[in-house]
């Protein structure tokens, strides 16, 4: 297995102070695979996202291994740490309106990883911020990167997020609950383009959420997570018809009572 | 086939730890907790000095001038025979009465300018954030000052130039904080419920801003106790009647080369009591102002 | 024929910003809501439905036009308010921190000076949405976001007011919370006879509480109509939007 490539987590465990959150947590995202992992708040699913990038904090003791491209990050020093983090592995976080910095222009926000990662210089970076702003589909994009976060709405501050998690060419994009503060026509949108990029560059996800109806379309396996184990896996499509384990049906459940059921009231 | 009660459904039991109002761990920290043991040490000398000193503290002895420390008088005598450690003590009375009542006033003035400039209607409301930046601009020596040259000088002149002055300085501060609390939603659910705005502001508002109003009291009182000795000690402050820190630096400053000691405890006693305000204040900000 | 509830005419809100600038939160408007009726105001974030709802409160002052009542008071009339209750979104926010959960759901008695016994009535209130029996004396942070919402539900319902308002009760909560409190609030409305006025931008939720439906477009009224023909045929494009975004399973 060490040369495999992609993201390999096998028996992750963290504890913090005494607590066991996570209790052997299997987790693989191979290239171009799109993988979930669902649970209810507390499951487990945020921290393990956390872990896979060492952004725990310095307490947590960890256990298990988390492999990058047959290297291992667990305990891995903070130079290897750093060239996967926000390199080759971006992330995009729940919350737009706190990820991003309010006090700085979007087009530095998205290629801040670019010039870290890749040296590029100022001139090619603005060019930079202008293309991945196209392709997360930004309004008038060469005007949107002279912009600052509060002049976009939160649909549009996700979309800058994408982008700045893109501009390292990263191969793996972990996103810890992307769409839950958005709206549902934002969130589909939001859905759709990470499929279509997905498909463009030929980049895997590793994708947090807690609601199936989410999940169907944003990614094709998944892993169902219940304090701190991974009580199921499998295609997404078999987890909706016909789940296994109790907290699977309960997920399938909820979003049965709360999704779209063809406009009959 | 019915459907469960889900509204009965779930009863998940509760941690059983006390039931406690967030924010108010009893974390002062080191530098907190030193902060108050300096407080309480200033505070119980002063509360000694009432009952008891090693001398009456304006007494002069004309035989013991500039006794030496030690012997019957521990820290010696100033330039008119009377006992340095009676006067420190009974000085530490007037540092508290002005640190106590120019922080009440300067609270009150706070929290009414403060709340006046966030919660009035939009004209009142910049009109009065004008104010509190016009009268933040005004020193608050000269202030007291100001107010000495019309009034003459007194503790109550201090009182008020520090409950003014400081006052102006915490309303700024809690405008933000009302302001914040105004555009929760808990108030917004509040004025659904049908609460007014007095009812609001007493069990929503002042309640969410008084966390931020403890720690700006601590600094005001250490502020206070510094603008009283250098109030007194310009002739603007105590009369010669009271003991006070800043009025024995200036009787003893012209024997700074002879007696240097003298000098040394007042303002010893004005730096610590100072010190063990803000330090007070600072723990009280990292215990629990914000999470 | 239903009675009328609410009678908005021409109402608009614009919003003054600083140096002169304005930013229209509700372009003019005329809705009636019907006792008996739960309606939903719908539509995607930023289009004016929580601005309308505060509107029909009488919780913020409209630039143009007017609301009244069936039996024709002011919507700015306490007595509107009294037979109003309401749930925000985000439990989180919406309970005061610095109050115990008991005095919290007591509040709208207090407010509306309704006599007896408020304590009492607020544990019986919390019982009722399944909340632990030592609920009341506890704070808002020592709960889960899913009995936070039940606790916001108590405090909406405690003064038995016939309109419950619930302004996106369930998104900032987890699948499996929401569909709890959503069968929660069916419950409770047809329990208690309750109008039910909905904000939402999820057409899932909407479909299963709502009979009428009002899809608000930046600020504009773009359709009203039945439940039913809103959510299966819908005639506007911000409609079709919000129906073809809704999250399905299939």
């Amino acid at each position: 297995m060490s040369g495999a490539t992609g993201l390999v987590v096998s028996g992750l465990t963290i504890g913090i102070n005494g607590e066991r959150l996570l209790d052997g947590v299997d987790v693989a995202v191979a290239e171009g695979q799109r993988v979930g992992l669902v649970g209810g708040s507390g499951s487990g699913k945020s921290l393990t996202l956390r872990a896979v990038l060492g952004l725990l904090p310095s307490h947590a003791a960890l256990g298990g291994s988390i492999r990058w491209d047959g290297v291992e990050l667990l305990g891995a020093p903070e130079r290897v740490l750093a060239r996967v983090r926000g390199g080759e592995i971006g992330i995009v976080l729940q919350d737009p309106a706190t990820a991003l910095d309010p006090l700085r222009r979007v087009g530095a926000q998205i290629t801040e990883g670019a010039r870290r990662h890749h040296r590029v210089g100022r001139a090619g970076a603005r060019a930079l911020a202008v293309r991945l702003a196209e392709e997360v589909g930004l309004p008038s994009p060469a005007d949107a990167v002279d912009r600052y976060p509060h002049e976009l709405s939160g649909g549009q501050r996700q979309r800058v997020q994408i982008a700045a998690a893109l501009s390292a060419e990263p191969r793996l994009l972990l996103a810890d609950e992307p769409t839950t503060a958005l709206d549902t026509v934002v969130q589909s949108q939001v859905l759709e383009l990470l499929a279509r990029l997905g498909r463009t560059r030929g980049l895997s996800t590793l994708f947090v959420t807690h609601d199936l109806a989410v999940l169907r379309r944003a990614a094709d396996s998944a892993s169902v997570l219940d304090a701190g184990r991974v009580v199921e896996h499998g295609p997404v499509e078999r987890l909706l018809t016909s789940p296994v384990s109790a907290t699977a049906r309960a997920l399938r459940d909820a979003a049965r009572l709360t999704s779209w059921d063809g406009g009959r009231p | 086939m019915s459907a469960p009660r889900l509204g009965r459904a779930r009863h998940p039991p509760l941690p059983r730890t006390a039931s406690r109002r967030p924010g108010r761990a009893a974390r002062l920290g080191v530098l907190g907790w030193t902060g108050a043991a300096l407080v309480t040490v200033v505070l119980l000398v002063a509360l000694v000095s009432l009952l008891w000193t090693p001398y009456p503290p304006q007494a002069a002895d004309p035989y013991a001038r500039w006794a030496a420390p030690g012997g019957s008088h521990l820290l010696g005598t100033d330039a008119s025979g009377r006992d340095v450690l009676s006067l420190l003590m009974a000085g530490a009375r007037t540092a508290l009465l002005v640190a106590v009542l120019g922080g009440a006033l300067a609270g009150l003035t706070g929290v009414l300018l403060g709340a006046v400039g966030a919660l009035t209607p939009h004209r009142v409301r910049t009109a009065t954030a004008v104010l509190i930046d016009v009268l933040l601009a005004f020193p608050t020596v000269l202030l007291a000052m100001l107010l000495a040259s019309v009034l003459g000088g007194s503790l109550g002149v201090v009182i008020g130039a520090v409950g003014l002055g400081f006052g102006v300085t915490i309303a700024r501060v809690l405008r933000g904080e009302f302001r914040t609390a105004a555009a929760s939603d808990y108030v917004l659910a509040a004025r659904a419920a049908g609460m007014g705005p007095v009812r609001i502001l007493r069990d929503h508002q002042l309640p969410a801003v008084s966390g931020v109003l403890i720690v700006q009291l601590s600094w005001t009182m250490a502020l206070a106790v510094l603008a009283e000795a250098g109030l007194s000690y310009l002739g603007y402050g105590a009369g010669p009647e009271v003991a006070s820190w800043g009025r024995m630096l200036a009787d003893m400053q012209s024997y700074l080369a002879v007696y240097p000691l003298t000098v040394l405890w007042p303002g010893l006693a004005v730096t610590l009591t100072g010190l063990g305000f803000t330090l007070l204040g600072d723990g009280l900000r990292d215990a629990g102002g914000r999470r | 024929m239903t009675e009328e509830l609410l009678t908005a005419t021409e109402l608009s809100r614009v919003h003054h910003g600083r140096g002169g600038r304005q930013r229209v939160a509700l372009h003019p408007l005329s809705v009636a809501l019907r006792r008996g009726e739960s309606t939903a105001v719908v539509g995607g974030s930023g289009s004016g439905k929580s601005s309308l709802v505060r509107l029909l409160l009488g919780l913020d002052t409209p630039s143009t036009g007017t609301v009244t009542t069936g039996d024709g008071l002011p919507v700015t009339d306490r007595r509107w308010l009294r037979r109003t209750g309401v749930v925000l979104q985000d439990p989180a926010t919406s309970l005061d921190p610095r109050m115990r959960v008991g005095r919290i759901v007591a509040e709208p008695l207090r407010g509306f000076r309704i006599r007896g016994d408020h304590d009492a009535a607020a544990r019986s209130m919390l019982d009722r949405l399944g909340l632990p029996g030592d609920a009341a004396d506890r704070y808002p942070h020592e709960f889960s976001g899913g009995q936070r919402q039940r606790i916001a539900i108590a405090r909406a319902l405690v003064h038995e007011p016939e309109v419950l308002v619930a302004d996106e009760p369930l998104s900032a909560l987890d699948v499996t919370v929401r569909a709890r409190i959503l069968t929660l609030l069916r419950e409770l409305v047809a329990e208690r006879g309750l109008t039910l006025l909905l904000v939402s931008h999820d057409l899932g939720i909407v479909q299963r509480v709502s009979e009428r439906v009002l899809v608000l477009d930046d600020g504009r009224l773009v359709e009203d109509g039945t439940a039913q023909q809103v959510l299966s045929s819908p005639r506007s494009a911000a409609a079709r939007r919000l129906v073809d975004a809704a999250p399905r399973l299939g």
